[in-house]
């Protein structure tokens, strides 16, 4: 017998501040309403079957990142806005960090998607190694490889030696 | 060798993005009931309702109303019941129950003394199941 599944309004409840963001991050704010709704139904669809109730958070962020790589392609395809964002002023624009939002959109995916899941969906290394189904050696490298670049743009100063990401490994 | 350019950048990447507002999350939960309704992905619909008897949480599925439950009860722990005993697929929706909203509103401005409203027995059980029929006549 599966084990016992919450109510789905409980999960959007609980992870839609870690999708949401999730989103934004790697599409922007803009999208980020789109890619959320499509990420929410995508699961909505396969959450009587989901067989680990305790691995709804990874699963959730799994369908978002792959909603967001949708997007990403369809807006390399057609890149004017097809569609007004019915929702509308969603978010207050002044709470927002642009200037963080721009630099994400310039990294290499694996390493946006990498420090996402890291730092704005708070996983751990070896988390965001089995959504991205690479070694956590590679995880890793992603990550800090994204705060070398991001910290060089915003001009922070020298952070710790690229050997560390080895040592870890 | 100090880590402090990271550190600013992780607390940057954390604090950064905000979140949409109430309001739009409402807006935006409206959005998605909506769009998971027209695929038939909405198993069990539920809203709340305020009434001169405190907080209802009413409850239905495509066959009728399904639960109506006073604040004795968690709205969470509603939820779990539905969840486990009917679907997980339980959205809040009240589009959804329009009707049922309607009727009770109705009733207790004493407007209405019967209900006119489909009935799922799912959660009826027994003993409870049987004086439930009764009295629905």
């Amino acid at each position: 017998m599966a084990a016992e599944l919450d109510a789905f309004q409980v999960v959007v409840e609980r992870y839609r501040n870690d999708v949401w963001r999730l989103c934004a991050s790697q599409v922007g704010v803009e999208r980020a309403d789109d890619c959320f709704q499509e990420t929410m139904l995508a699961a909505l669809r396969s959450y009587p079957q989901l067989r680990d109730p305790n691995a709804v958070k990874p699963w959730l962020l799994r369908i978002a990142a792959r909603k967001c790589l949708d997007a990403h392609r369809t807006a390399a395809r057609d890149p004017i806005p097809t569609q007004e964002i019915e929702l509308g002023g969603v978010v207050d624009e002044s709470s927002q960090d642009p200037g963080l939002l721009e630099l994400l959109s310039g990294l290499p995916e694996k390493q946006r998607l990498a420090v996402s899941y890291r730092f704005i969906a708070d996983l751990a290394h070896r988390e965001i190694a089995a959504l991205m189904e690479i070694s956590e050696a590679a995880a890793r490298r992603n990550v800090h490889e994204a705060l070398n670049t991001l910290r060089a743009r915003l001009d922070y100063g020298p952070g710790p030696p690229d050997s560390e990401a080895g040592r870890r490994a | 060798m100090s880590a402090k350019g990271h550190d600013r950048v992780q607390d940057r990447l954390r604090a950064g993005i905000a979140v949409p507002s109430r309001e739009s999350w409402a807006r935006l939960n409206a959005a998605l009931v909506e769009r998971a309704a027209e695929e038939g992905l909405v198993d069990v619909a539920y809203t709340v309702v305020d009434s001169p008897l405190g907080r209802l949480i009413v409850a239905g599925t495509q066959a009728g109303i399904v639960k109506l439950a006073f604040d004795n009860e968690s709205r969470d722990a509603v939820l779990d019941q539905l969840a486990t005993r009917l679907s997980p697929r339980v959205l809040e929706a009240p589009t959804r129950l329009d009707t049922a909203r309607r009727q009770l509103d109705e009733y207790f401005l004493g407007e209405r003394t019967r209900f006119d409203l489909s009935v799922d027995w799912a959660l009826a059980k027994g003993f409870r199941r049987e004086v439930l029929v009764a009295t629905a006549r």
